[in-house]
Order: C-alpha cells, then sequence, then structure tokens
C-alpha cells in the first residue's frame, strides 16, 4: 500500500498552499476547507450535469476499448467504458439485449471494455510532469535540470538548423547522417517525395511481429491470413500457445473474454508458456489421451489415458524445440496428413518438387502493390535452366528440394544428434509400417523426446502427448485442433524460426486448411476477427513505403550500434551489400552516391549526428540500455513525446505533444475492423502542438534553410473552426472505414455496406465488423481442393523448404574454420541445435545476420539454456560461462508483459503502478539457494547491465529463469555504479565499463542487442528474449 | 428493504485489478485527502511555465522522476481490493523438466455491506449506518475520529483510511484521516445503473443486485452457489451480502 508519512504529507500540505497562493489562481476551490479536512460525504445524488464524449485508448496495448469520458467545467472528471449501460430490467431495457453473460455465439459485437490501463488514462493526461512546452538542454546530456524552456520559434530553428547540417553532408557522404522511424518520417518525407536520391538511416523494425512476418514471407504468405477469431470454438482442442490475454491482447480485444467463453463451451485447452499466467490458471482446462492407439508399438500398446496440465512448463526461447519435438512425435507414429503434405505442401518428404503456383512475383511488384525481392537468382532444375531475376513471376517455375534439406530429413536427423553412441542409426521402421518398431528404435525415439525435454523442460510423456492430442484431438475420430499464438517467443533471436515451426506443426497435422484449425500465427494483419485487409506496414524493408522507400535501413534493434560504431551486427561487407540492393532499382533511385566500399576501413562505415524519434520511449524498448545511453551522448538528439520519459531526459530537445483528450481523432488498430473517434473533450491545456504540425513547422524551416525547392505542403489544421473540423473528421472518416470492407464483404457479407458518417456518429463514433462462429472465415479455405490456389510465396504452396531463403544465407561462425562464413553451416558437423560455444569459440552469435535455415527447424539463441551445460546432451549443468566477462550466470531472464504498463506506457502513473511494483520475480528454489526472501532488494544483473529491485517470490516462476516484467521505466541509482562490458567501438570488443545500476527495473538492460535477421527484406521484433543473469543480494564485483 | 449484494464468479476471475482502478476513478471525488492533494487547484490550470521545474520534475537526491510527487493525486483507499491465493508449486524434477502443481485464485472484495455489519457496531461516533433504500452500509465521515475501531472489527477491511498511520493524527489535524468505503455507488444504482466495478469487470465476474434475484439468476444457470470460499472468505456472523461461484480447477 502506498505511505505517507506525516512529515511528507505536511511538507505537500505546504507546498500546495505555496504554490496555490503564488499562482493565484482559482478554480473554485474553497482553500478554507482545507483545514478541515472531511471527504464528501457517501450519500449524494449523481452529478448528471457532465457531457459525456466517446472515445477510446490509443496506446500500444493492441486494444482499442470504448471510453465514455465525462466532462465536467472543461476537464474530464471520470472515465467509464463500454460495458457502462443501464441495467436489465430498467428504462425499458430488456436483459436480453444486454446481458452478455451467457452470449456464445458472439452474433453482435460483444462490449470492448478497458483495462485498467484505460481506467487511469485521466491521471496520465493530468500528470504534472506532462512536459508543457519546448525544452532546450542547456547543460550535461542525462541532467534533467539542464533543461530550459524555448519558444516554439527558437525550438524548430534549433532542431532545423541541426537537420540542414545533416542535409549538407549529403554531398560528401551520399545520405542523411540522420537516424529517425517511421513516427517521424513526416518530417523527412517532402525531401524525398522530390528526391528520390535522398538517403537518411530509417530505424527499420516490426517490433511487434516482425519474428512472424518473417516467418509468414516464405511459409505462406505474408498476406495471407489465419481463420477468424472465433472459428476457436469449432475446434476439438486449442493449445494456447505462449499467450496471455490477461495482460496484452496481442490485437485482439476481448480475447480473454473468447477464452473464457471457449472454455464455458467445453471445449479443451492447455496453455504452454514460461510462466503461470491467469490464463493457465483460469482460463485453460487441461485435456487427456487416450495414448494407447497410437502406439505403433505392440510392447507399450496397453491402452492408457494421458493426462495433459492446464500449464506445460516451457523454458523460455525454447519453444521452436518443442515444436520440432511434437511434429517428430506425429511423424514416427505415423500420424501425419501425407495427402496434404505432398498435395499443399513443399519441402516436407525428401524429394519433393513442385511447379510453382505462387500469386506473387519472384521479385518486383506484387500483385497487390508489394514488392517481393529477390535476393539474387535461381536457376530451376531442370532442361530450361531458366534464371529468375527482378520481376520474374515464379508461377511455373520447377523448384526442388535438394538433398538433406527436406524437413522429413531433419526431423529424423535428431536422431542421429542426440548421443554419440547411436550414431549412425538410421529410422526405418515407424515411419512406413506404422507399428512393429523394434526396440533400438524405441530406444532411439525416447532419446530424442529425451534431448528436447531436458531443453524444454517438458517431459518427455507430456510431449508425446500433447503431439497426439493436438494430431488426433478426437481420438479414432480424428478431430481439428487451433493454436492460439502469442507474441513472446517471436521476440526472440529464434523467434521466426518458431512461428514457421508452428506452422509446419499444424501441417504436419493437417489443420491448416481446415474449420476450427487454421495455420497457427496470430499477426498483425489478422485482427479482430481475421478479416481486415493486406497490411500495408509489413516487415519489409523494401515495402511500397511512400516515405522511406529509399533510405538506408537499419535495425532499430541495435540502431545505438550505428551511432557508437558505425556499423552494426553484420559485417562490414555484408552491410555494404544489403544497402546497395536496398537503394538501387527503386523509381529511379540509385546507389551510385554511396561510396561505402571507400569508406576507410578504420572510419565508421555510417555516420548519425542526428537522431529523432517520437513517442517511442526507445531506451526502453532497444534492448541493450546502456547502449542507448551512450549512444544518445554522441549524436544530436530530438524527441516528440507527452512525458519526460528517461529517453526524452537524455534528449538535446524536447517537443511536447499534445494529448488526445484535446482534439478529434479516429483510431483503429492497422486495418482492424474496428474503428473509433475520439472526440475531443477538453480544451488545449498546455503550449504543446499536434504531432503533425510540428513535423510540417520542421519542414518549413529546414526548407527555408537549404532552399531547395520543396513544396512542403499544406499544414495540417491546428485549431480548426467548427465547420473545418467537420469537413476534416468526415474526410477521415471516409479513409479510415474503408480498409476492411472489401475483405468483410468477399469474405463474409456480401451485402456489407458500410455505415456513413451520420450512421456512424448515431453509434457514438464506433464502427465494428464481426464474424460470427456460424460464418468462419477460413484462412486457407479451398486450398486443399483447388490445385490452383497458390499462396504468395515462391513456390504458392506451405513451404518446409524456403527458395527464398536459399539465396539469402546468413553469416554463420564456423567451428572448423574458426570465421564467419556466408552460407548454411552444411559443412560443418550437423548439429542441430547450433554449435555449442565454449570458452575458445568467439564471443558472437553463431549467426550474425541474414536467414539461418531454409529448412525450417529449431535453432537456438546464441545464449541459450543449451550454453548452460559443458556437453551437448544438457546433462551436465555448468551455468552459463560468459566468454566476454568471465562470470557464470545460472539464471536465465524473461520479460512477461505486466498488468500495468502497455509497452512503458503508464510507467508514470502512479495510481497503477503503486499497486504493481517493479520487481524481479523468481522461483521459491531459487531465491533459497540464494539467501533471498520475498520484498529483499537485490541485484539482477549480466554482462551488459545491472538492476537494483524488489524480489518476488512465486513459483509461478520456473526453477532457473527470473521474470522482470518489460517496459519499466529506467532510473539510475544516484551513486551506485556496477561494471558492464560493451562492444561499443569499431573493434568489435568487449570493454569494461562502469554504468549506474538501474533501480527503475528496465528490462532492457539485461537483453542483447546483437542479434537481428535480414533488415533488407524483413526485421526482427522487439529484443525481450531470454539470456543469462544472475540475481544477489550483494553487487556484483 | 430491497437488500443488495454482490455475485462474483471465481471461475472467472482473472486479477486484473480493473474493478479496483474501476472504483477509484469513479469515487476520485469522494476520496480522503481530496482536499489535501488535488491537482485541479493548480497544476494544470496554472499558467505555462508558473511550476516550479525541480519540484515536478525532480528528485532532489536522484534527480529523476519525482514519482512521490505523482503519487499525491490519486485515492490511496482501496473501496476494492483483490487478492490472491498461490498454492502448489512448480519444481525441478530429474532432467531438468519441470513437475507443476501450481494454481492460484483470485478474489476480490469491497464492503458486502452486511446484513449485521461489525463496523456500524464498533463505530463510537455511530457514523456509520445502514441505509433502507438498498441496504448499502455508507459513512459519514464528518463525525469520524479515525480511531480505527471499525477496521479492526471488519474481516475484510472494507473501512478505508488514505494514510495507514491514521492512527498517528492529532483529533485536531487538519490532514487527519477520515475512515471512507464502498458505498455500493449509490448515485449510480439509484439512476438504473451498475456499480462501477462490476459495469468495468473486464471478464464479466462481477454482478450486482438484489441479492435474492441474484440466488435465483446464477441457480438457473445451473451454478452452485456459495456464501464462502474455503482459506479466502471464510463463513462469518455478520452476514455478507456476497455470493460466490467457486474456481473449479
Amino acid at each position: 500500500m502506498f505511505k505517507i508519512s506525516r512529515r511528507d504529507l505536511l511538507k505537500t500540505m505546504s507546498g500546495t498552499l505555496a504554490v496555490a497562493t503564488t499562482a493565484g489562481c482559482g478554480s473554485g476551490t474553497n482553500y478554507e476547507s482545507m483545514y478541515e479536512v472531511v471527504a464528501p460525504s457517501q450519500d449524494i445524488p449523481l452529478d448528471k450535469d457532465v457531457t459525456i464524449k466517446f472515445s477510446s485508448g490509443s496506446y500500444n496495448c493492441g486494444s482499442r476499448c470504448g471510453h465514455k469520458l465525462h466532462v465536467k467545467n472543461g476537464r474530464v472528471v471520470k472515465l467509464t467504458s463500454e460495458g457502462d449501460i443501464p441495467r436489465a430490467g430498467v428504462n425499458g431495457v430488456s436483459a436480453d439485449e444486454l446481458d452478455e453473460y451467457d452470449d456464445l455465439t458472439f452474433d453482435r459485437p460483444a462490449q470492448r471494455r478497458g483495462c485498467l490501463r484505460c481506467y487511469s488514462y485521466i491521471k496520465q493526461m493530468y500528470q504534472p510532469d506532462r512536459l508543457k512546452y519546448p525544452l532546450i538542454q542547456t547543460g550535461t546530456k542525462g541532467d534533467i535540470s539542464g533543461f530550459v524552456r524555448a519558444s516554439w520559434d527558437y525550438a524548430i530553428d534549433y532542431v532545423a538548423t541541426k537537420i540542414a547540417a545533416a542535409v549538407k553532408r549529403r554531398t560528401t557522404l551520399g545520405y542523411v547522417p540522420l537516424i529517425t522511424d517511421f513516427f517521424t518520417y513526416p518530417s523527412l518525407a517532402y525531401s524525398q517525395l522530390k528526391d528520390p536520391q535522398f538517403k537518411y538511416l530509417n530505424m527499420h523494425s516490426n517490433d511487434s511481429t516482425g519474428g512472424t512476418a518473417s516467418a509468414k514471407f516464405e511459409a505462406v504468405g505474408i498476406t495471407s491470413i489465419n481463420n477468424s477469431r472465433l472459428d476457436k470454438f469449432n475446434s476439438d482442442f486449442v493449445l494456447i500457445w505462449a499467450q496471455d490475454s490477461s495482460r496484452t491482447t496481442f490485437w485482439q480485444t476481448n480475447n480473454h473474454w473468447t477464452l473464457t467463453k471457449l472454455k464455458e463451451a467445453g471445449i479443451d485447452t492447455v496453455s504452454l508458456t514460461s510462466t503461470f499466467t491467469d490464463v493457465a490458471s483460469v482460463l485453460a482446462t487441461g485435456t487427456t489421451i487416450d495414448m494407447g492407439e497410437y502406439l505403433g508399438n505392440g510392447a507399450e500398446a496397453a491402452r492408457e489415458t494421458v493426462p495433459i496440465p492446464k500449464w506445460l512448463p516451457c523454458r523460455p526461447t525454447t519453444d521452436g524445440a518443442l515444436a520440432a519435438a511434437m511434429c517428430y512425435v506425429i511423424y514416427k507414429r505415423n500420424l501425419h496428413d501425407v495427402d496434404f503434405l505432398r498435395n499443399k505442401c513443399f519441402g516436407f518428404f525428401a524429394g519433393d518438387s513442385v511447379i510453382s503456383r505462387s500469386t506473387g512475383n519472384a521479385s518486383g511488384t506484387m500483385i497487390d502493390g508489394k514488392q517481393f525481392a529477390f535476393p539474387g537468382s535461381y536457376t530451376e532444375r531442370g532442361g530450361e535452366g531458366r534464371t529468375f531475376s527482378k520481376g520474374d513471376p515464379f508461377f511455373g517455375a520447377y523448384v526442388d528440394v535438394p538433398a538433406g534439406k527436406s524437413f522429413e530429413e531433419y526431423i529424423l536427423s535428431l536422431e542421429n544428434l542426440t548421443t554419440d553412441a547411436n550414431a549412425g542409426w538410421v529410422s526405418s521402421g515407424w515411419v512406413s509400417t506404422g507399428g512393429s518398431a523394434a526396440d533400438d528404435d524405441r530406444s532411439k525415439y525416447y532419446e530424442v523426446l529425451g534431448y528436447a525435454s531436458r531443453l524444454t523442460g517438458v517431459p518427455v510423456r507430456l510431449i508425446e502427448a500433447l503431439a497426439v492430442k493436438y494430431a488426433r484431438p478426437k481420438g479414432d475420430a480424428g478431430g481439428v485442433s487451433y493454436i492460439e499464438q502469442g507474441g513472446g517467443p517471436n521476440r526472440a533471436f529464434n523467434g521466426p524460426e518458431w512461428v514457421w515451426m508452428v506452422i509446419c506443426l499444424s501441417a504436419v497435422a493437417g489443420h491448416s486448411d481446415k474449420k476450427g484449425g487454421g495455420y497457427g500465427v496470430s499477426y498483425m494483419g489478422q485482427l479482430e476477427d481475421s478479416i481486415c485487409g493486406p497490411v500495408e506496414s509489413l516487415g519489409s524493408a523494401i515495402q511500397m513505403n511512400p516515405y522511406g522507400k529509399n533510405s538506408i535501413f537499419i535495425p532499430r534493434t541495435g540502431y545505438h550500434n550505428i551511432i557508437l560504431r558505425g556499423e552494426d551486427q553484420r559485417s562490414r561487407k555484408r552491410m555494404i551489400e544489403d544497402i546497395k540492393f536496398q537503394t538501387s532499382g527503386k523509381d529511379g533511385a540509385s546507389s551510385e552516391l554511396l561510396n561505402l566500399e571507400s569508406v576507410a576501413s578504420d572510419a565508421p562505415l555510417l555516420e548519425a549526428d542526428v537522431m529523432m524519434y517520437s513517442t517511442k520511449n526507445i531506451f526502453l524498448t532497444v534492448a541493450n540500455i546502456n547502449k542507448s545511453i551512450l549512444a544518445a551522448k554522441k549524436a544530436f538528439m530530438v524527441v516528440h513525446d507527452i512525458f519526460m520519459t528517461p529517453s526524452a531526459q537524455y534528449a538535446d530537445v524536447i517537443f511536447p505533444d499534445d494529448s488526445n483528450f484535446e482534439k478529434e481523432s479516429f483510431t483503429n488498430f492497422y486495418e482492424g475492423p474496428v474503428l473509433y473517434q475520439r472526440s475531443k473533450a477538453i480544451e488545449r491545456m498546455y503550449d504543446t502542438k499536434d504531432k503533425n504540425i510540428i513535423n510540417y513547422l520542421l519542414c518549413k524551416a529546414v526548407e527555408e534553410k537549404l532552399r531547395l525547392g520543396v513544396d512542403v505542403g499544406n499544414p495540417p489544421i491546428d485549431n480548426p473552426d467548427a465547420a473545418t473540423q467537420e469537413i476534416i473528421t468526415k474526410a477521415t472518416y471516409a479513409v479510415m472505414s474503408q480498409p476492411s470492407a472489401p475483405v468483410y464483404k468477399a469474405k463474409v457479407n456480401p451485402d456489407y455496406v458500410a455505415p456513413t458518417y451520420e450512421e456512424f456518429m448515431k453509434n457514438n463514433g464506433k464502427l465494428s465488423m464481426i464474424v460470427p462462429q456460424d460464418r468462419s472465415v477460413i484462412g486457407l479455405n479451398d486450398f486443399r481442393a483447388n490445385i490452383n490456389t497458390g499462396l504468395e510465396n515462391s513456390t504458392g504452396r506451405i513451404n518446409f523448404y524456403a527458395p527464398f531463403w536459399e539465396l539469402k544465407a546468413g553469416e554463420y561462425y564456423n567451428p572448423v574454420s574458426g570465421k564467419y562464413e556466408s552460407g548454411y553451416p552444411d559443412n560443418i558437423t550437423p548439429d542441430l541445435y547450433g554449435p555449442v560455444i565454449t570458452s575458445s569459440a568467439p564471443a558472437k552469435p553463431v549467426y550474425r545476420s541474414g536467414w539461418r535455415t531454409p529448412t525450417a527447424r529449431y535453432i537456438p539463441v546464441p545464449e541459450g539454456f543449451e550454453r548452460f551445460f559443458s556437453d551437448p546432451d544438457l546433462k551436465n549443468f555448468t551455468g552459463y560461462k560468459s566468454p566476454i566477462s568471465g562470470k557464470t550466470y545460472t539464471l536465465m531472464y524473461m520479460t512477461n508483459k505486466a498488468r500495468n504498463r502497455a509497452h512503458t506506457v503508464f510507467d508514470n502513473v502512479a495510481v497503477i503502478k503503486d499497486k504493481f511494483k517493479q520487481c524481479v520475480k523468481m522461483n521459491k528454489t531459487d531465491a533459497a539457494a540464494r539467501g533471498i526472501n520475498d520484498g529483499d532488494m537485490v541485484y539482477v544483473h549480466n554482462d551488459r547491465g545491472c538492476m537494483k529491485i524488489p524480489a518476488l517470490i512465486s513459483h509461478s516462476v520456473i526453477p532457473g529463469t527470473v521474470s522482470v516484467e518489460h517496459g519499466a521505466w529506467y532510473r539510475k541509482h544516484p551513486t551506485e555504479t556496477a561494471s558492464v562490458w560493451l562492444d561499443i567501438n569499431k573493434t568489435g570488443v568487449h570493454e569494461k565499463i562502469e554504468m549506474p545500476v538501474d533501480i527503475g527495473g528496465a528490462g532492457n538492460m539485461l537483453t542483447d542487442d546483437n542479434f537481428t535477421l535480414e533488415p533488407l527484406f524483413v526485421d526482427q521484433a522487439l529484443a525481450i528474449h531470454g539470456g543469462p543473469c544472475e540475481v544477489s543480494v550483494n553487487k556484483p564485483d | 428493504m430491497n437488500q443488495w449484494g454482490f455475485f462474483f464468479n471465481q471461475d472467472r476471475c482473472l486479477g486484473c485489478n480493473t474493478c479496483m482502478m474501476a472504483c477509484k476513478n469513479w469515487n476520485d471525488d469522494k476520496r480522503g485527502d481530496l482536499y489535501v492533494n488535488q491537482y485541479d487547484a493548480k497544476d494544470y490550470s496554472v499558467a505555462v511555465n508558473a511550476n516550479e521545474r525541480e519540484s515536478i520534475y525532480l528528485d532532489p537526491v536522484t534527480k529523476a522522476t519525482n514519482y512521490t510527487n505523482l503519487g499525491r493525486y490519486h485515492m490511496k483507499e482501496d473501496w476494492r481490493r483483490v487478492s490472491t491465493k498461490e498454492t502448489g508449486s512448480t519444481v525441478l524434477a530429474g532432467d531438468y523438466t519441470f513437475v507443476a502443481t501450481i494454481n492460484t485464485a483470485h478474489l476480490t472484495v469491497s464492503c458486502n455491506h452486511c446484513d449485521e455489519p461489525a463496523c456500524v457496531a464498533a463505530c463510537p461516533m455511530g457514523c456509520i449506518s445502514k441505509e433502507q433504500s438498498m441496504g448499502a452500509v455508507i459513512t459519514n465521515p464528518e463525525a469520524c475520529i479515525s480511531c480505527g475501531k471499525c477496521r479492526q472489527a471488519c474481516p475484510w477491511d472494507a473501512p478505508q483510511y488514505y494514510d495507514v498511520n491514521f492512527a498517528n493524527y492529532n483529533i485536531d489535524d487538519p490532514a487527519r484521516p477520515r475512515m471512507t468505503k464502498c458505498n455500493f455507488c449509490k448515485e449510480r444504482i439509484e439512476e438504473g445503473l451498475k456499480p462501477a466495478c462490476v459495469a468495468a469487470c473486464w471478464n464479466r465476474a462481477l454482478d450486482a443486485g438484489p441479492i435474492e434475484d441474484l440466488k435465483k439468476k446464477y441457480a438457473d444457470k445451473g451454478y452452485i452457489i456459495t456464501q464462502t470460499i474455503p482459506g479466502q472468505f471464510e463463513e462469518l456472523s455478520t452476514k455478507p451480502n456476497i455470493l460466490f461461484k467457486l474456481k473449479e480447477s
């Protein structure tokens, strides 16, 4: 409970009086009453002298929930949500109309009720730490007392001068040494639209579903949609994988409510996560499976019903290994859908070949306007020997799986990798016979599962049972299973491979195109009811984005490396290749101005003088906060925000944005089928501006300095009169109500007509389309039956082997040669889980960039659980021995979502932070082993950072793993520092330096920035993957 | 009198605390320190730049955002409280696999507006009473002497103070916290609305209404209705007006 000491209280009171007096402002408060502190009466009538304004939350939680803002005297005094309606039986309203309690059909839009975050919105908007006017740092970076107020004219001119100076350097560099992201692109857009050669450094990523986008790209095609949300009511079993709907929505408002109704409908569910969530506790049911039918083995043929608990704990970042093991079980037990795998998938069987039915092109522009860039040429087999290059359609191409690269060969190779004693054993019995397996087959089988079990923590028997249950949820009658996928594992080094494995798992069982099934993947393009249109802002760096198309794309995770070292995780050679490819061949752009090869090897490859971003709190959302701090001190930093965030504290200039209470606006989430109007509820409170206005003013000022002859366009409307506002609002509605309509018409309701603006406003400014359970949208409907129905990937089928990725191999460490090489590690010992980094191997990840496998498979994270053992069989636990610092870490960290934050948003809102103190959650056994008691202040640390926060002891965290919830604001300890090892110089050598201890509990103090996929195509998600750490009562040496 | 009560479906509660936040949101203007710690009088209506910069942004020691300062402006009393009971364990078995028997169950309680409220009996000043229209137990803070006897008497901590050290204040201290508590959102009920917590409940686990109606409504759904939760809400003589559907697994 929040405590105020008497002394603090008196201090607070005197402060209140002093300010009130000097400010001389009255707002009707009777100050004399301060001396007669009496709570207001409990028996008062409802205040009806309020105006209701309809609005919605729009922070990055993924949901959009309805708000009713109660406005009085120019102030939002209360907020309620869509559940705030008259009671049934009152005012002539029938129970049938309003009682959702037993509404199982969802044939009307469910109320979108805000959670505790929405209910703290008023406190947030009226917080005293709102940024009220432009601020300019006059002292030392990071010292908040150095900020002074500036006029808008001065601040805009100050920043424009810096940008103009950066733009001038383009003539020598070939690009503008400025880092920004898509939120600030309007400020640069004018230059780019007029000048295709204009290039800057674009922090590129899909923070939320980057891993999923990467996987989908070749597995099923990026624009494929999964089954509609309520289709899970047609399933026989639902596996809730890494999804905690009690804390985060993963772009499906009311997902928790849907799962609740699923449980009450009697459909079995199992939750598979690294922590015991409220979904696991409350919504999952557990299930049973009769294994006897599926043993395929006489010796174990006794029928046995295996209970599967509602929660299956699985170690962070090993989810892909579990999926691989499940595929293996299904295959070995002959439960795989051979017909589907042969005819609608590609690359499952050895020797597979296909004539592509791709609906996209091998490269160039696709039919819907997106681009598929082809990274090289692909020579098809056979007599024609065609080579595909940019622009050629893939349709009709012959593609086959190279020897050793089919998925079948992959899962069978697991048998060769577990123990040396059985090396050379070849699978024979189970695959084709479906029974009579020899003893050594069984032995091998259990060795494979034994390894997966030690790695994931899921017992062998439960891996088997879960696999069989998933494949045959109704036993002999078959049945269909659905995977409800969360986002956590996709935000890891091996996230794309996990997502791809889930797609494969669904295809192996033959559920991909069935009602009640689906291919198992949630993506931003499939919000709510899976009917929204294709998402333009997919994670492809080569998309047709008019604002960033000619930029140099750098991964957001690791942006600080560009500022600090001039290079990111990639090798210099690879970076030059990538940048040249990105910046050439599009709309007349060329890479000719870039002379990257001539940059001296001891000079930074890329430079960044100015950094600019908005409302991202980027220190806290990007891995390795200590690097962000050091980078911020090096570049000129410009921040837009509404609060003095930890990131803003390190800015040179801060532009204060206005809030959604203070203007008319709309919100949806991507092209989702829900649209809210956010009504203007109050007048602007401070000397703030709309973000678009700020960008316009900046564009104008830069143009005045450079005289490039660029038309900066018309200013967005600021403080328009009512008539103008109405025109704008209607025009905006016309645009925003359209994206989902064609998809909805085509897939759900051919008679659908989007409501007019007047109808929309009659519905309190809310548009909502639903897909009833009995009209499920099946994402891959007709896929099985129609030979001409192809996907947008390279082959038109579900790819287990991806020709596209074959052409863009990653750089990997070859322990034989001791060097980084490009390609796939076929020429080294085929180690399923990647080469084990030993003390003699360098302190680098196995893969530095590029696609890591052309065949779907599990790969380990560089600092994964495999590295905690001295042997490849995972039997001798030693802890992770860091080759960088020499320290040993025996725990893994993970960063769950917090209840009280939407990423970093709301962490400064005391009313909910008081209830959810930031802490490190750890298992009782781990705490006891370290002498830690509940509530003790402890240090959580690894090579990258150190934080000091309270410990919370709970069995909801698995032994060996600690959880620091994501998004808490960094706050440096006034005196304490700790040693960290950071590769902040061009040499790549990790230097030992002292950095402040964080007392805020910012999870990205611990996370590793040194990972990426290929910024050329698709980028990684937010870096919140697991890795090694230690927790101690005493500060580490 | 048509006695009102709550219904709580423990099998749905996700422990999200939205009920508690909605309560604080709705009743913020009824909190005990409203006249001590309100910001609408100064913090946002003053002229821009009139705030002393450091007092808003800085902790004088750590030079970080002044969280203590931000914490002044919200309702400290927890008229509604969510608690969680954790049972079982998650331990490591041989071969680094997990054996999990852990389970959790949430409970949200405000005031149960008992038939025989212990707080009413305990109050030496007679400030707490049971009103007649819906049986809500309400208080009159004006006469409260902050003795804490009501809080001691209540098995569920329904009587709340904005400062837990309420007993340390002098009787004539203008900042002395008076007891406040859930008033069943009586003003909302009278207008045909639901209590703020019920209207907000994120997973539709809470309901409120005339207690006899609730009993019938949920019995008709086939629920086994109880009036206690073993280990979390024991049987007591005050006759609380709350019904439960227990968490099943």
